[in-house]
């Protein structure tokens, strides 16, 4: 190949035009024409350069130096083109391969909703046994074997020589627990398991609880309801409101059911009986027998405490039509919670 | 309980609408439906009180400050009954007995009015004198009784406790053995069971001409024994087992004169008969103002609690601090101060309570390394893709023995069915009979895992299980993955040791509900505390698995003794790594976890980190040989490594293996 003629600036323009005006099959021989590694173009320039009069050396070489870059760089430009051709062999629309997705438990998500807001205002979290003895389940909760509430039919008992034991009806045991080990002022929250004798599609043999308790000096009803309304707008949302009904517990004195305001509707609906508000939690001030039972001076030291239901928080929460969901561990159920 | 509306307004002044009761009853605490033209009460058990027309009707006049409208009573005199014994052998057992006589009566059908007053409360019209009573129960709620006095022997009445060999038959014709029960007796008889029903024996019928009312109070204790054991849910049981209102005795009988005598007045009234042993004193109770506002966080006024506390019939005299209160026969739970201040909020309304979160001092620190730990494993396990799952704490006893040790389970007394039996002591049986029925619907892939208590000599460990069931046939599934499934639940309880820093080791004898061989056991020290594998054949069979299915379980209890350790940063070596692979072939029977130690036992230089890359029987390979691939990772602190170097630890570790496994490096 003769050097004389070739002219960089005209070259590049022929180079430019034909790329502009390749079709798309026509590209790779284009490139090849250019670029290949033998015979294309730019190949025969450097080697035409060796024998390139040595004067015109410096600046054929830097020409075609900078010819070889910017066809390089076009091609190179060409190619997105190219690579997205190829990537069109993928079906794109088929899932990914992707690691399961576990789920929490939905009691466990109410659960950890309530118990992360009272650890939030320094709560303390107690755990106590399921099978407890009447001492705690009841005596000491101011419930006296003569009592009405201690009908058996609701109780399960435990066969054992001190015919004492019990599966513990209440979570209220753990309070006397936590007394008998702990000084006043506090403030602690106690989840679990408990257990009665019932098994309908509202109603469960087992189920779960989350009890509070709050004692000190000059601890009143309305440190109760201020608790409970702040409690009620961090699981039902900013507008929740309660209303607190009087009611009555062995433990407690005064005693109140505590309803909150209906989330699915503002003027009735099925789920709050057309009535606008839900009943959610008992509640009331800790009964000074509770205190006598446990060694506390009840003139010294007032208290509150409630206890809520967790599978109605969740089964309101989460439109779960069937208690019996919650125990049967069916992936179509658990499935429902891998988000939330 | 249901009371009819035109009755509850028969006893008020300017009675407000159903409407207006609805909502008045609910916020003193009586809930309260709407039920056609009555009211459907739910009572709590402390509130006899309301259990009665009266009593509804006393609740709006408290509330609202209506005036009450008092029944009308017969106002002559009533001569003392002679010639009949009445006698309480235990004044505790039964304080007070009236026995009222009347002759000339008839059981004649009742009159209009109250036949309507019954039957629009659902109550069947007998015949006058016992509808009378039954009337006389819903507008005060205290139970009584008419005897047919002539089938009274020897004109006596005694409450006493029914001696060995004693029988009653009840009204509703269920024959009892009365023996050590709190009776109503004649002189020879067992005739009623004491505020339960009536005796067969003693009945008012249609050729009854001579009565004798009774109207008496017993022990609520007793009462309910006596229900309970005799399984007789009567209206009297249920009103006496949580007391009735002695004050009011009196006026009842009578009412009963009054409303006899307006239907049938040739009837006799005879004499009443007041056997008081123990009379009713009302208990004073000192209301403190310091205590009252300490409770509500609130003042109320004074004229409001001595409002309050006047319509509720206290009798509140001021007294210093507070005031001297007298509880009224009605209220049979007010008994201490704390009770009257339940009264009045009730009354007041909660509305007026302020709304505070309380400041207090002290401190909720307690360490809780059982609770974080759980935590952190259930966080862990949900990461890795498994689904927490909540069964039963109970389970039949079948499904339980076979996780047993031998030792007795924990029966419940009264389960509610048989697989609801005993406690469990492992969370596998309950969980597993989830999986089975869960597969019998067609979903066979499941991955579950549940934290719980479980129930163990009187102590409650908690523990973790964890159940993996595959949703292909057991050849199948090897032949795809080529892997056994116990080397996936491996996987996760070694993912979990890692992230915990759990000090447990996994040795091959294993708890007797896995399948040695095809399982490990899991050990805290010396302690076996669970497993984790394929389970024992006859459990695969109780539960009919047909697909392949791993658990593993045990106890985390170890936990509350377990510190996560702080993680303790290593300086970075910014040298390049260099990386060799190695496959050593040795006879089958040779553990890749004996050569995988041994190999780091050598500690060799410079070894970063050390990966079993590839395990491979068959061609070209000998029969009885299997090939281990390792894959080492060598890095030094502070230079470049060179491949001289590293060939030198290689040739040593490679001469070790060779010597203790008899390895051959295969190319």
């Amino acid at each position: 190949m003769d050097l004389s003629n070739w002219n960089y600036e005209a070259s590049l323009a022929a180079f430019d035009q034909r790329l502009a005006e390749v079709s798309a099959e026509n590209l790779e021989a284009l490139r090849l024409e250019y670029l290949g590694k033998k015979n294309g173009l730019c190949t025969q320039l450097v080697t035409a350069l060796r024998d390139a009069p040595r004067e015109l050396k410096p600046k054929l070489g830097k020409d075609i130096n900078l010819f070889k870059k910017h066809v390089e760089a076009a091609f190179k430009d060409r190619k997105p083109a190219k690579a997205a051709k190829k990537a069109a062999g993928l079906d794109l629309t088929l899932p990914g391969v992707r690691p399961d997705l576990g789920s929490v438990h939905p009691l466990t998500m109410t659960l950890d909703a309530m118990t992360d807001y009272f650890s939030r205002l320094g709560y303390d979290i107690a755990d106590g046994p399921e099978i407890e003895n009447n001492f705690y389940n009841f005596e000491a909760l101011n419930t006296p074997a003569s009592h009405p509430a201690r009908d058996d039919a609701d109780t399960f008992y435990v066969e054992d020589p001190s015919g004492d034991l019990l599966l513990r009806t209440q979570t209220s045991g753990t309070q006397i627990r936590y007394m008998e080990t702990h000084k006043p002022p506090f403030r602690m929250v106690a989840p679990g398991k408990v257990f009665r004798r019932d098994d309908d599609p509202t109603h469960s043999p087992m189920f779960h609880q989350l009890e509070g308790l709050v004692v000190g000096e000059g601890i009143h009803f309305g440190h109760l309801k201020g608790s409970l309304e702040d409690f009620a707008r961090h699981m039902f949302g900013e507008k929740a409101v309660i209303r607190l009904r009087p009611s009555y517990f062995p433990f407690t004195e005064p005693s109140a059911e505590v309803d909150v305001s209906c989330v699915f509707c503002e003027s009735g609906c099925r789920i709050c009986k057309n009535t606008t508000w839900i009943e959610i939690l008992g509640c009331g001030m800790v009964d000074p027998n509770v205190f006598k039972a446990v060694g506390y001076d009840p003139e010294k030291y007032t208290g509150f405490a409630w206890g809520i239901g967790i599978e109605r928080v969740a089964m309101l929460k989460y439109a779960i039509p069937d208690i019996r969901y919650l125990y049967q561990n069916d992936r179509r159920f658990l499935d429902q919670f891998k988000v939330g | 309980m249901y009371f009819h509306y035109d009755w509850v307004a028969e006893y008020l002044e300017d009675a407000p609408s159903l409407e207006e009761m609805l909502l008045i009853l609910n916020a003193t605490g009586l809930e309260t439906e709407r039920d056609g033209d009555g009211l459907e009460i739910e009572h709590t058990i402390n509130r006899p009180d309301a259990m009665n027309h009266y009593g509804v009707a006393r609740e709006i006049a408290v509330k609202t400050g209506r005036a009450l409208r008092e029944p009308q009573v017969f106002d002559g005199d009533l001569a003392t009954l002679q010639g009949w014994t009445i006698h309480s052998d235990d004044a505790a057992m039964c304080p007070q007995y009236m026995g009222l006589l009347v002759e000339n009566v008839k059981a004649e059908a009742s009159p209009a009015w109250l036949k309507q007053r019954l039957e629009a409360i659902d109550q069947t019209s007998h015949n006058f004198l016992v509808d009378l009573t039954n009337f006389l129960l819903w507008e005060f709620g205290h139970p009584s009784h008419a005897f047919d006095a002539d089938k009274l022997a020897g004109n006596e009445i005694r409450v006493r406790f029914a001696t060995k060999g004693e029988t009653l038959t009840t009204l509703d014709g269920n024959d009892h053995q009365a023996d050590g029960y709190l009776c109503i007796a004649d002189a020879e008889q067992p005739v009623a069971f004491a505020g339960v029903m009536g005796g067969a024996n003693s009945e008012v019928d249609e050729n009854t001409t001579r009565l004798l009312l009774e109207l008496a109070a017993f022990d609520p204790v007793q009462v309910r024994y006596t229900g309970r054991d005799k399984q007789i849910f009567s209206d009297a049981r249920y009103r006496f087992e949580r007391g009735v209102d002695r004050e009011n005795m009196d006026r009842i009988i009578r009412r009963f004169i009054f409303l006899l005598l307006q239907q049938q007045p040739q009837a006799r009234v005879i004499g009443l008969h007041d056997m008081n042993v123990a009379p009713f004193q009302r208990t004073q109770i000192e209301l403190r103002r310091q205590r009252l506002d300490l409770l509500l966080g609130i003042s109320l006024p004074d004229t409001q609690v001595e409002d309050l506390l006047g319509r509720m019939d206290f009798r509140p005299q001021p007294m210093d601090g507070g005031w001297l209160l007298q509880a009224p026969g009605y209220k049979v739970d007010v008994v201490r101060e704390v009770d009257v201040v339940e009264e009045l909020i009730r009354f007041a309304g909660f509305d007026l309570l302020t709304s505070e979160l309380p400041a207090m001092g002290g401190t909720s620190y307690t360490e809780q390394p059982l609770a974080v730990g759980e935590r952190l494993c259930r966080n862990m396990l949900v990461g890795m893709g498994l689904q927490q799952a909540v069964s039963f704490s109970f389970v039949g006893e079948t499904a339980e023995a076979l996780f047993g040790t031998g030792a007795e389970p924990l029966r419940l007394r009264n389960p509610m069915n048989i697989n609801q039996a005993v406690m469990r002591r492992n969370i596998l049986p309950p969980l597993l009979t989830c999986v089975a029925q869960n597969a019998k619907r067609g979903l066979r892939r499941q991955q579950l895992f549940e934290i719980g208590h479980v129930f163990q000599n009187g102590t409650e460990p908690h523990h973790l299980a964890i159940v993996l069931s595959f949703d292909t046939d057991r050849t199948r599934w090897f032949d795809s993955a080529g892997q056994h499934p116990f080397y996936v639940i491996k996987g996760y309880l070694e993912a979990l040791c890692e992230r915990l820093a759990l000090p447990l080791t996994f040795k091959s004898e294993v708890p007797t509900w896995l399948n040695p061989g095809e399982a490990l056991g899991i050990y805290h020290g010396d302690q076996l505390i669970g497993g984790m594998g394929c389970l024992a054949p006859k459990i695969t069979a109780f539960y009919e698995f047909e697909q392949p299915l791993v658990v593993a379980e045990l106890s985390l209890d170890f936990l509350n003794q377990h510190h996560l350790p702080l993680p303790n940063v290593a300086k970075l070596s910014d040298q390049p790594a260099m990386r060799q692979d190695m496959a050593f072939v040795v006879d089958q029977h040779h553990a890749a976890g004996a050569v995988h130690q041994h190999i780091l036992d050598l500690q060799p230089a410079c070894l970063e980190d050390l990966e079993l890359f590839d395990v491979y029987e068959g061609k070209p390979l000998e029969k009885g040989k299997k090939s281990l691939g390792f894959r080492f990772h060598f890095r030094h602190p502070e230079r470049t490594l060179t491949s001289e170097e590293v060939a030198k630890v290689m040739d040593s570790v490679v001469e070790s293996v060779r010597n203790t496994y008899g390895a051959v490096i295969r190319i």
